[in-house]
């Protein structure tokens, strides 16, 4: 690529009459550079034309839309659902796909392909056919042997498309029906079904026979060994195990809370033979013994202690999962904390780094890069020795604890409230009540366990490598120029007020004590910002001549009107006052009545309403039997249950419990009673509790909208408003966007019957907000290219009012993740621009190329992205013990996503930085010129064929190993789901352009909008139109945004 | 049947039945297909078995052939009425007499044919429905694995009547994909809390409700629709609560015997109201044994 580039360049240049770029711009301000590829762009500019960018933006925003109209969307269940689809089958998929995209093919038979390399896979290991006795061949042998034929299909789907010159579009197009037919084909006449399977019959079962001749069978898969009290005990699931562990630790029955089942199961006598084998064949054995027959009989020699063929092995290579709610880490939220907030720093100063001119005697990035993750590190070696100081405080109470001798549950209640108040010394005060053991102690401790050596080794290194980052860096700056080494320094003074100021937010509750705390940490920002400016920075002359410089650009504005930067302005700010209308309109609290509603009731809800007042009405009687059924009930879990039940799962047991009683209660009433409450209860069920529900009127309101937005826009043109400067600036941008807004609006809330009205308001904020975001944003833009004085000014201004913003989100909205962490976001947001307006006023913007500065910014962003990733992981992955208490829902994270970001990378690495990604951009563009220059055009693009067909195996094998079984019907017609996902990530139907990790975001939009919509409980009927509009808008945003960043100048 | 009465009935007959229908002989054909043999070796009446795979054109053909022909009786699915009802007629005008069998039920009489044999998804739904009420669900999701499929909406719609609580019916991905339905199911699930039943109606979506369910933690009561190894399983296994079974052996070996009666003894069945051979149902009682049945593809 960088070849061709220069070689236009030469060209382009020669033509231009000798004259070099910079002597045209010499000489004339206004005239454009000699060629636009020279001339240089802004880092905002060079960001935007990345294929991937516009599918970035994209994601965040429909994630943002998604989090606020939905509850379960924003929570660990929803992120690993939405990670789920878009890894397996769709990332991979759509990676490959868009690879072969810039080479420049289609391949129509890679959804088909998935299933069917899939079925291959189990067809070869299963013993389906009964022509391999002893079961057929070991997965160690299998994967290879598709993986083969997968390369074959790859490898034949190039050289016909080679060979024939034949469209791909055509030749894949036949190996579809092709692998659909004999997908379909095969698995009948092989097994006689529609799906073939199951791969779990592989797995090895533990089994004997008992001395009374009954067939005992382990727990298969995931097991341990055990012994207690002298007995063996073998092969017992980790739950079990645990439970047991629990039991003997506080010296209960080993078996306590043990099924008698799983009891009997796992007692093993020394004398018996246990043997392997797989599942079908405990089957076979039980219906031998059933049928009083020689256990034995007819089973093949062969199967018995077989082993699994590497069954065991492959699920954990392909269909590993982790349970978040099994994997406890209190200390999860620092840690969380400092990689996203220090991720975005990085990502920030980054910015910096691109934008602004650096000193001549600056030195290399080495000591920012010193400082930079010294601070990082520091900050993370602090989380960890923190957690384990609580640690070894907690564990000295439990030590106490266990001295008193109480009761391990009260315990651990009262170890949970310690943590909760933070309280300090109250050892002594405690030590009567505490009855912990140690091995309570170690349970609360579980999985990342900061009483542990590694632990601690880790949390001492990562604050050594911090202190001597710090001091490696300020070293270096310390035998620099006096200048210098003050922005340094007032750069870490600048870190150290935020670092006080979150001390403060974390230690303080009170509302003005936030406040200090907030307003500390924009101050600690803005600090560090302008140290960090004037460490690295050349300044613009003070602050002094920056006010002139506004004050004559204000001048400069009132004399040419400007109408390019008002409209924009005037356009955002009625969109955001609009925003504000709709949150106050629909606000709740006010008692809104413009909206129509009805008091119909349906069947459901009536008879739903009827139970209710039934359940009222005999509620009383029944309250004082209540606490007994539910401590019965409570009584029949095991302990670890108990522990996990939580309040919410305690009040679901009661609500179940009143239900059963309140349900007894009425049967043993006589009939005629039963029948005269039945009909008072009817009756009052009609007449009381009206409903609010929103009928299809609200539709007529959308479709008045429409009408009125139409005819202003019609009325002003007739009337030719165009000429009152004002109705122009309307009619060219705020109406269209606001008519538009509006109807778009309203009509989601009426014709697709929007679950809750909580919701509406959501929307209705978020696109009217992101509306006036974007408005005002335009505008800053546009008064920067007047001047940059302008640009600060209006920026400044966008910032006050994201904070008021802020402020007002956080008054009027209903829902605690509005009011606290949108609050939050928005706060920061305001402090960001704001510092960003001051700093262009103080330090000059770069305006030439500066390839050291753009490597070290680059390596910043992605350091900093890697950091924030790391931080959002560490949050999703763990529980803490209160999120535990409160009863959160179990999530379930697969390494198919490992597979995924692995194959990603992967791709993304081969397509930038070797040999095989140019000549796939090159056969992509035109093939012929590539060939022409000595490109193996054919051999490439067959290459490219193959890596589709080998991630149609590996996400075979995903799909086989999570499934089991696999439908014939297994991906046909998803191909085009790959495809779009890879268009809608940037990457062109026509070839030689597009990028994989754009392709990879366009697996995470389609995914989240696929999970979205259920999630918000939208009507399913319109799912893709909704997926048709985000699509759509994705795709055209991406070219607009690509367009506007290229022709910017 | 004892064997003496089947040599007597055997010998009387020398009759030929035709059977016309969109067979594709897949795993449900072909048990339809092994219903009406039994059905005619009982009564020693020659079967003939005409499979359309899916192409009305083909059965028209069939049809026309058939009458040119001469027949005992016709049994023929309607999967596309326009076009299958004017040559249907037309074999009734030729004194054939005629049955419409699996799909139909709302134009046989049209066509003048004697019944219908088959299941009406609607009525299975309601069967569904009756069984939650039975298993104490309070909030069933119904979760369709294709947009816009008539038979599935019916489904969920018999459910909806029968059942005395919420019924939420969403489409929740292909089974094309089912990945994406797994996690379909969940999100709806976790939009909901007040869902405690799920009523998948296809035999790959209700074992994919099972998995969403246990993902989340959620003890869910959850019904199928026909019958796949993997759904007795789970079935047997006691984590799915039951499927509704079509029976559709019934549907090949109930119009053999009743065109037999009607050629022979001029009976007609049924009195003009359709025979449904649904729903079944396969539950924990008696999953093992029909494990066994459809290993012998009789189910």
């Amino acid at each position: 690529m960088g070849e061709t580039d220069e070689g236009g360049t030469a060209v382009e240049t020669k033509t231009d009459d000798g004259t070099t770029p910079s002597k045209i711009d010499a000489q004339s301000g206004l005239a454009p550079a000699a060629d636009e590829r020279l001339a240089y762009r802004g880092v905002f500019q060079r960001i935007l034309t990345r294929p991937e960018i516009g599918a970035a933006l994209g994601a965040l925003a429909i994630w943002i839309f998604f989090w606020a109209v939905s509850v379960p969307f924003g929570r660990a269940g929803g992120a690993s659902s939405i990670l789920d689809v878009a890894a397996s089958p769709l990332g991979i998929m759509a990676v490959a796909v868009a690879m072969l995209m810039i080479g420049g093919e289609f391949d129509l038979s890679s959804g088909a392909a998935t299933g069917a390399l899939a079925i291959v896979t189990i067809l070869i290991v299963r013993d389906v056919t009964g022509l391999m006795p002893g079961g057929g061949l070991s997965l160690f042998v299998a994967l290879p042997l598709s993986l083969a034929v997968a390369l074959g299909l790859g490898w034949f789907n190039g050289t016909v498309v080679n060979r024939t010159g034949l469209p791909s579009f055509i030749v894949t197009l036949g190996s579809f029906f092709v692998l659909k037919g004999a997908k379909l084909g095969f698995s009948k006449l092989i097994v006689g079904q529609q799906q073939v399977g199951k791969l779990d019959d592989l797995l090895a079962q533990a089994v004997y026979i008992s001395e009374s001749g009954e067939l005992v069978v382990f727990d298969a898969g995931n097991t341990v060994e055990v012994s207690v009290q002298g007995q063996q005990l073998i092969n017992v699931a980790p739950e079990v195990r645990e439970q047991i562990q629990f039991n003997v630790d506080n010296g209960l029955d080993p078996f306590e809370s043990l099924a008698p089942q799983v009891v009997n199961s796992i007692i093993r006598p020394d004398n018996i033979e246990v043997f392997t084998v797989p599942p079908p064949t405990v089957d076979l054995i039980e219906t031998n013994i059933a049928d009083g027959l020689e256990p034995l009989a007819g089973v093949s020699e062969d199967l018995i202690g077989v082993g699994d063929r590497g069954y065991s092995f492959m699920v954990d290579v392909f269909a590993a999962e982790w349970l978040r709610n099994e994997h406890v880490w209190n200390g999860r939220d620092w840690f969380y904390i400092i990689g996203v907030v220090g991720g975005f720093a990085l990502c920030a100063l980054a910015i910096y780094e691109m934008n602004f001119r650096r000193r001549e005697d600056t030195t290399s990035s080495r000591s920012a890069f010193a400082v930079l993750g010294g601070i990082l590190a520091l900050l993370l070696g602090w989380a960890l020795l923190r957690d384990v100081a609580r640690v070894n405080e907690l564990v000295d109470l439990a030590d106490l604890g266990s001295q008193a001798g109480l009761d391990s549950e009260l315990a651990r209640d009262v170890l949970v409230d310690i943590e909760a108040s933070q309280v300090a010394g109250v050892e002594s005060a405690l030590a009567s009540e505490l009855g912990a053991t140690e091995a309570m102690a170690s349970a609360f401790l579980a999985d990342p366990d900061p009483s542990s050596g590694l632990y601690r080794a880790f949390a001492w290194i990562l604050t050594a490598v911090g202190l001597g980052g710090l001091a490696a860096g300020i070293g270096l700056e310390l035998r620099s120029t006096r200048g210098r080494i003050l922005g340094l320094i007032t750069f870490l003074a600048g870190v150290a007020v935020s670092l006080v100021g979150v001390w403060r937010l974390h230690v303080t509750d009170s509302t003005s004590a936030n406040w200090t705390a907030a307003i500390i940490i924009g101050a600690g920002m803005a600090i560090g910002f302008l140290g960090w400016g004037m460490w690295r920075y050349r300044g613009r002359g003070g602050v002094d001549d920056a006010f002139e410089a506004m004050a004559e650009s204000a001048a400069g504005m009132a004399e040419s009107g400007l109408t390019r930067v008002v409209t924009p302005l005037v356009a955002g700010v009625i969109a955001l006052a609009l925003s504000v209308g709709i949150a106050l309109w629909l606000n709740p609290d006010n008692g809104f009545d413009l909206w129509p509603t009805t008091t119909e009731k349906t069947e459901s809800v009536l008879s739903a309403q009827v139970d209710e007042i039934i359940a009222g009405e005999l509620g009383p009687s029944v309250e004082s039997r209540l606490d007994a059924t539910v401590q019965a009930e409570v009584d029949k879990l095991t302990n670890r249950e108990q522990l996990n039940l939580g309040e919410r799962g305690l009040a679901k047991l009661t609500d179940a419990a009143r239900n059963a009683l309140v349900r007894a209660e009425f049967d043993s009433l006589p009939a005629a009673e039963q029948e005269s409450l039945l009909l008072d209860a009817q009756a009052r069920a009609e007449t009381e509790n009206p409903l609010d529900i929103v009928t299809v009127t609200s539709g007529t309101v959308g479709l008045v909208a429409l009408i009125v937005g139409v005819a202003v826009a019609l009325l002003s043109q007739v009337l030719n408003l165009k000429r009152l400067s004002f109705m122009r600036v309307l009619q060219d941008h705020g109406l269209a966007a606001i008519a538009a807004g509006l109807v778009g609006f309203l009509a989601t809330y009426s014709f697709f019957f929007l679950a809750t009205e909580q919701g509406a308001r959501a929307i209705g904020f978020i696109v009217f907000a992101g509306a006036g975001a974007a408005g005002l944003l335009s505008a800053v833009n546009r008064g920067r290219k007047h001047s940059n004085a302008l640009g600060s000014a209006l920026l400044m201004a966008t910032a006050a009012a994201v904070m008021l913003f802020a402020l007002f989100v956080r008054s009027e909205s209903g829902t605690p993740k509005f009011r606290t962490q949108a609050f939050s976001f928005l706060l920061i947001i305001a402090a960001v621009m704001a510092i960003w307006a001051f700093a262009t006023l103080m330090f000059e913007e770069r305006r030439s190329f500066d390839p050291g500065a753009d490597k070290m910014g680059t390596r910043m962003l992605i350091a900093g992205g890697i950091v924030i990733v790391l931080g959002l992981t560490t949050r999703l992955m763990w529980v803490t013990d209160a999120e535990l208490v409160a009863g959160i829902p179990p999530v379930k994270f697969s390494v198919r996503i490992l597979w995924f970001l692995g194959f990603t990378a992967l791709c993304s690495w081969v397509l930038a930085r070797t040999k095989f990604g140019s000549w796939t951009f090159a056969v992509g563009g035109n093939a012929q010129a590539a060939r022409q220059v000595g490109v193996p055009a054919a051999r490439t693009k067959t290459q490219l064929f193959m890596l589709v067909s080998f991630a149609a195996w590996l996400v075979g094998l995903l799909l086989a190993f999570r499934l089991n079984a696999i439908q014939a019907s297994t991906g046909d017609g998803e191909e085009f789901e790959y495809i779009i996902a890879a268009v809608v990530g940037g990457t062109m139907l026509t070839g030689g352009y597009g990028s994989t990790i754009g392709a990879a975001i366009g697996a995470f939009i389609m995914a989240m909008s696929v999970q979205g919509i259920p999630s918000a409980r939208w009507n399913s009927d319109w799912r893709f139109v909704f997926l048709g509009a985000i699509l759509l808008t994705s795709v055209i945003a991406n070219n607009y945004i690509k367009a506007k960043a290229e022709a910017a100048r | 049947m004892e064997e003496e009465e089947e040599v007597t009935l055997a010998q009387g007959s020398g009759l030929t039945f035709h059977m016309i229908t969109h067979s594709d002989d897949g795993p449900f054909w072909s048990v339809v297909k092994k219903g009406a043999e039994a059905a005619a070796a009982n009564v020693g009446a020659e079967l003939v078995w005409l499979p359309g795979n899916n192409d009305p054109g083909q059965m028209v053909v069939d049809i026309e052939t058939t009458i040119a022909e001469g027949s005992n009786g016709i049994a023929a699915s309607l999967p596309s009425p326009d076009q299958l009802i004017p040559v249907l007629q037309d074999a009734v005008a030729a004194g054939i007499p005629v049955y419409t069998i699996n799909s139909g039920v709302n134009d046989y009489q049209t066509i003048g044919a004697t019944t219908h044999v088959g299941q009406t998804e609607f009525i299975a739904g309601q069967g569904a429905g009756n069984r939650f009420n039975a298993l104490g669900a309070t909030h069933v999701l119904c979760g369709r694995q294709e947009q816009s499929n008539v038979g599935l909406t019916e489904r969920c719609e018999g459910l909806a009547d029968t059942f005395s609580g919420t019924v939420t019916d969403e489409f929740v991905g292909l089974d094309a994909d089912q990945t994406e339905q797994i996690n379909g199911i969940k999100a709806i699930l976790e939009a909901d809390e007040s869902i405690d039943g799920f009523l998948g109606v296809g035999p790959v979506i209700a074992v994919n409700g099972l998995t969403a369910g246990q993902d989340l933690g959620r003890d869910l009561i959850i019904g199928g629709f026909d019958v796949t190894p993997a759904i007795i399983d789970a079935i047997e296994a006691g984590d799915i609560a039951f499927t509704v079974d079509q029976q559709q052996y019934l549907q090949g070996y109930l119009p053999v015997i009743l065109m037999f009666l009607e050629a022979t003894n001029q009976n007609t069945a049924g009195g003009g109201l359709p025979i449904l051979t649904g729903p079944g149902f396969i539950t924990p009682d008696n999953a093992a044994a029909v494990k066994a049945l459809v290993a012998e593809g009789t189910r």
